[in-house]
C-alpha cells in the first residue's frame, strides 16, 4: 500500500473511488434493515462485526437512480465513520489517478472531483459529505 | 456513565460509616471461623458473604468502582465457599483474611481523600491461587419438605438443606402463629432457639389462622445434641414438626443414581442461532420459574387485601416480604437464564484446528495446532464473534511465526512446529493463549519499524509496550503481505473487535523462541431483555420495564376524548397511536390487520400504541446507532433478535413524547 492509493468500486454503473486509507473492510451483511425516518439515499441499517452501521446507498447519495434491494448487499466499511458505502461490485486497488481532476459535473453530490478514463470517469468520493448530504 | 462519585464528604461520611460497619462484621465473621475449616458454621460463611456482598453494593452505589471490584472477587469466593463448592482450606481462609484487608484498605484511603481508589492487581488472582475445587457430592437423602416450602427455598437455603441432608442431621420445621402485635419479639425469641439448637437454614412465612396474628415457618438443621421437645419447649407458641431425622455420622450415605448415559452427546452441537441446553440449566430455570409463579401469588393475595381498604397492617407486611422474596427470585433468574447462553469454546477450535491445517498447507509450513480446555465455556454470540479474530491470530502465527522446515532445522529446532491453544476462565473473564514456537518478534524492530512507516510520528515518545504498535492501523498491512495473513484485515481491526466486545488482546515475544497472543474476553455480554414487535416487515424492541402490558387490538377498548383517540385503562385514558404512522410506516405492505396493543411507560407518563403482533421477549445483545445516521429519534439502535432478523431497538422516552405530541395535535385539529 503507497500513500494516495484509492479502492474503486461500482454503484449505479458508473465507477467511484475512496481513499484505501479510510477503507476498513468489505462485507456482505445479512440484511440491511430499512430505518424509519432516514433519507432516501440511506438504505437502511446493518450489524456489521457486532456493530449497528448506517448503510448509505452510493448511487442515490450522488444523484443516480437507487440501487435495487438484493439478496446478499455489498457495504465498503470506513475509518471513523458511522456509516457504510452501499455499492455493486468491487474493482479493487488502484494508484492515485494520472490525469488532471476537474471538478464534479453538475448535480452530482459528494464528489471531490471526477478523472476522466478510456471509458466514462472515475468519480472521487467525498466519504464524509455523503452521508451528510446526498443531494438529490 | 450516569453513576458517579458524589462530590463533597456527604456521601464519604454515610458510606465511611456504613462501609467501615461492615467490615467490622465481616472481621467477627472470619475470626469465628478459625479452625473449623473441616465443616466451617455455615451461618458465620452467610453472614460474611451477605457482609461483603453489602460492602459491594453500597461502594457500588456511590460510585467507587475500584472497591466495588474487589469486593464482587472476595464474593464470589465466599458464595463458592458457601455454596459448597469450594473446600474451606485454611489457605482459602488466608486468602479471605487478605481480601478483607485489601477492603480495608481501599476504604481507608477514601477516608484519607483518595476519589476513587483501585487496587494495583485484580484480587481475584491472589484469591484464585488459594482454592480448592469440591468435589461434587452426591446428596444422601432428599427431604420432603412441604410444597410451598419446598418452591420458595433460595439456591443457598436448598444446598443447606443438602448439606444438612448429606452429614445426616435432623432437619425440623417450626411452626409460630403469634399475636400480632407482639411478633416480633416471639420471632425473635424462636430464630434465637433454632440458631442455639443447630444452624437456622431460613425464615418463610406461614399461614396464619386469622388476620391479627402473624404466622412464620423456620426451617431448622439440628446439630447432633439438640433435642425436639426441647427446642419445642423454648420455642413457646409453637408446633415443631420433624421433616427429617438424624443419624449416626457413621451411617453410609446412599447414593444419588447416577444420570443415565447418553451415548454421543458428549460433544455439544452448536448452530448459529440455537443452543443445546444441558437438563441441568432447563431444570434450575424451571425452578425459578416456578417460585415466581408461587410469590407472584403471594403477593397478588396480599396486595388485593391491602388494597380493599382497610388498613391492614399483616396485608403490607405480606406484601412487603412478598416483594422481597420476589425480588430475590427475580435478581436469581437473571444468572440462570444467560447461563443458558454459553456454550463450550469447543466450536469455535474445531474450525479454528482446520483453518490451521488448510492455511500451513498453502503455506508449505510443517506445523501442529494443540488445543487445551475446550469444555471452557463462552457466550454464544461472543463465539460467533470471535471467530475472526481468533483464525487471525492463528493465521498470523503460521503466517509470521513458524518458520519454514528447512530453516527451523538449521536453527536446531524441531522441523515441525507447534502453535498451543490454551482456554480457561479466570474470573468472570475466558482467557485464551495463542503460543507459537516459531521466530519470535524483537520489540526494538517493530518501535523502528513503526518510526520508519510514520505509524509512530517524531514527536511521539516510544510506546512502553512496543507490540502495542502491532495493532495500531497501518502496521501489518505494512508488513510483507501474503494472501493469507495481508488480507487486508490487519490486527488493528482484531485489536479493535476485541476492544467492541469488551476484550483485549496483549503480546508477549522472545526472538528466536516464540510469541504469545493472550486475547482476554468477559464470559458474557450485556444483554437487554426486550419485548419485540413487528409491523409491516419491520420489527421493534422495546425493554421491557419499559412495558406495562400487552393487549389484542379491540375496537371498544378505545375511546375518542377530545378528538384523540385513547385506551381505556382502568379509569384512565392513555392516549393511544399507531406506531406506522407515528414512524411514517403507513405507506408499507400490510401482512395482517394491527392486532395488538402495547402499553408503555417511562416511569412517569404511560401511553399506548397499536402494532401488527408482538413476537416474543428476549434478551438482545442492543447496539447503538451513532447520532449522525439520520433517522426517527424513537429509534436509539438495532439487535439481532433470534432467527437472523435485525430490530429497530425503540427509545421509550422519545416514543411517549411523540405519542402524547400526535394526541395534542389530534386534539387542535
Amino acid at each position: 500500500m503507497s500513500a494516495g492509493d484509492l479502492l474503486a468500486f461500482r454503484a449505479g454503473g458508473e465507477r467511484f473511488a475512496v481513499p484505501l486509507d479510510r477503507v476498513r473492510e468489505a462485507a456482505r451483511p445479512r440484511r440491511i434493515t430499512p430505518l424509519p425516518g432516514a433519507p432516501p439515499w440511506w438504505n437502511g441499517v446493518a450489524l456489521i462485526r457486532g456493530e449497528a452501521l448506517g448503510i448509505v446507498d452510493v448511487a442515490a447519495a450522488v444523484g443516480l437512480p437507487p440501487s435495487p434491494p438484493r439478496s446478499s448487499p455489498l457495504v465498503v466499511v470506513l475509518h471513523g465513520c458511522d456509516h457504510a458505502l452501499l455499492v455493486d461490485a468491487i474493482d479493487g486497488v488502484e494508484p492515485p489517478p494520472a490525469g488532471p481532476v476537474a471538478p464534479p459535473p453538475p448535480g452530482r453530490g459528494a464528489l471531490r472531483g471526477v478523472v476522466a478514463e478510456e471509458s466514462g470517469f472515475l468519480s472521487l468520493l467525498d466519504v464524509d459529505r455523503l452521508g451528510v448530504r446526498g443531494e438529490k | 456513565m450516569s453513576r458517579r462519585p458524589a462530590s463533597g464528604a456527604s456521601f464519604s461520611k454515610e458510606f465511611l460509616a456504613e462501609a467501615e460497619m461492615l467490615l467490622e462484621e465481616a472481621g467477627t465473621c472470619i475470626d469465628g471461623l478459625d479452625g473449623e475449616s473441616d465443616d466451617p458454621n455455615p451461618a458465620k460463611v452467610n453472614a460474611l458473604f451477605r457482609a461483603v456482598h453489602s460492602l459491594k453494593g453500597v461502594s457500588g452505589m456511590v460510585g467507587l468502582a475500584g472497591i466495588a471490584e474487589a469486593a464482587h472477587d472476595l464474593e464470589t469466593l465466599l458464595d463458592d465457599v458457601r455454596m459448597g463448592r469450594v473446600v474451606p482450606t485454611p489457605a482459602a481462609l488466608a486468602a479471605v483474611r487478605e481480601g478483607l484487608t485489601a477492603l480495608s484498605t481501599l476504604v481507608a484511603r477514601v477516608a484519607a481523600g483518595e476519589e476513587a481508589p483501585v487496587l494495583a492487581e485484580r484480587l481475584r488472582t491472589r484469591l484464585e491461587a488459594a482454592l480448592v475445587t469440591a468435589p461434587v457430592a452426591p446428596v444422601a437423602a432428599v427431604p420432603v419438605l412441604p410444597a410451598d416450602l419446598e418452591a420458595s427455598l433460595s439456591d443457598y437455603e436448598r444446598h443447606r438443606v443438602g448439606e444438612a441432608a448429606r452429614r445426616w442431621k435432623g432437619l425440623v420445621l417450626i411452626d409460630l402463629d403469634l399475636d400480632f402485635d407482639a411478633f416480633d419479639t416471639g420471632l425473635r425469641t424462636a430464630m434465637a432457639e433454632a440458631s442455639a439448637a443447630g444452624e437456622l437454614i431460613g425464615t418463610f412465612p406461614g399461614t396464619a389462622t386469622d388476620p391479627s396474628r402473624m404466622a412464620f415457618r423456620l426451617l431448622v438443621a439440628l446439630s447432633p445434641e439438640a433435642s425436639v421437645p426441647e427446642l419445642q419447649e423454648k420455642c413457646g407458641a409453637c408446633r415443631v414438626s420433624v421433616v427429617l431425622a438424624g443419624a449416626p455420622a457413621a451411617l453410609p450415605s446412599p447414593r444419588a443414581p447416577a444420570p443415565p448415559e447418553t451415548p454421543g452427546e458428549a460433544v455439544p452441537q452448536v448452530a448459529r442461532g440455537v443452543v443445546r441446553v444441558p437438563l441441568e440449566k432447563v431444570a434450575a430455570l424451571v425452578d425459578l420459574a416456578g417460585d415466581l409463579a408461587l410469590t407472584r401469588g403471594a403477593l397478588g393475595r396480599a396486595l388485593r387485601r391491602a388494597l380493599a381498604g382497610a388498613p391492614d397492617r399483616s396485608a403490607r407486611y405480606e406484601a412487603q416480604r412478598a416483594f422481597s422474596q420476589l425480588d430475590r427470585l427475580v435478581s436469581a433468574l437473571g444468572p440462570t437464564a444467560l447461563s443458558l447462553r454459553l456454550v463450550p469454546v469447543e466450536t469455535l477450535t474445531s474450525r479454528l484446528g482446520r483453518a490451521f491445517a488448510r492455511t500451513a498447507a498453502a503455506l508449505g509450513k510443517e506445523a501442529d495446532f494443540d488445543v487445551h480446555g475446550v469444555e471452557t465455556e463462552i457466550d454464544k454470540v461472543l463465539a460467533d464473534e470471535l471467530a475472526d479474530p481468533l483464525l487471525h491470530i492463528v493465521r498470523n502465527a503460521l503466517d509470521h511465526g513458524i518458520e519454514s522446515p528447512d530453516s527451523r532445522v538449521a536453527a536446531g529446532k524441531p522441523r515441525r512446529g507447534r502453535v498451543s491453544m490454551m482456554v480457561a476462565p479466570r474470573g468472570r473473564e475466558v482467557v485464551l493463549t495463542f503460543s507459537d514456537d516459531g521466530r519470535g518478534i524483537d520489540g526494538a524492530s517493530i518501535v523502528r519499524r513503526a518510526r520508519e512507516t510514520g505509524i509512530l510520528s517524531a514527536g511521539e515518545p516510544d510506546p512502553r509496550d512496543a507490540f502495542s504498535l502491532l495493532f495500531r492501523p497501518g502496521f501489518s498491512t505494512a508488513e510483507t503481505v501474503t494472501e493469507f495473513s495481508g488480507r487486508g484485515v490487519g490486527l488493528d481491526v482484531v485489536g479493535e473487535n476485541l476492544a467492541r466486545l469488551g476484550g483485549r488482546v496483549r503480546v508477549r515475544s522472545t526472538p528466536g523462541k516464540g510469541t504469545t497472543f493472550e486475547v482476554l474476553v468477559p464470559m458474557t455480554l450485556v444483554l437487554l431483555e426486550s419485548l419485540v414487535v413487528r409491523v409491516g416487515d419491520l420489527r421493534f424492541a422495546l425493554p421491557v420495564e419499559n412495558v406495562l402490558r400487552t393487549l389484542p387490538s379491540r375496537p371498544e377498548d378505545a375511546l375518542l376524548v377530545d378528538g384523540t383517540f385513547c385506551l381505556r385503562e382502568g379509569d384512565r385514558a392513555l392516549p393511544l397511536a399507531r406506531l406506522d404512522v407515528l414512524l411514517g410506516l403507513a405507506g408499507q405492505a400490510r401482512r395482517a390487520l394491527p392486532e395488538s396493543v402495547v402499553v408503555a411507560e417511562d416511569g412517569e407518563r404511560a401511553a399506548a400504541f397499536v402494532v401488527d403482533s408482538v413476537e416474543g421477549v428476549w434478551d438482545l445483545l442492543v447496539k447503538p446507532l451513532a447520532d449522525s445516521v439520520p433517522r426517527h429519534r424513537e429509534i436509539s439502535g438495532a439487535a439481532e433478535v433470534p432467527g437472523g432478523e435485525v430490530a429497530l431497538v425503540l427509545d421509550s422516552g422519545a416514543l411517549l413524547s411523540r405519542i402524547y405530541a400526535s394526541a395534542a395535535s389530534g386534539r387542535a385539529a
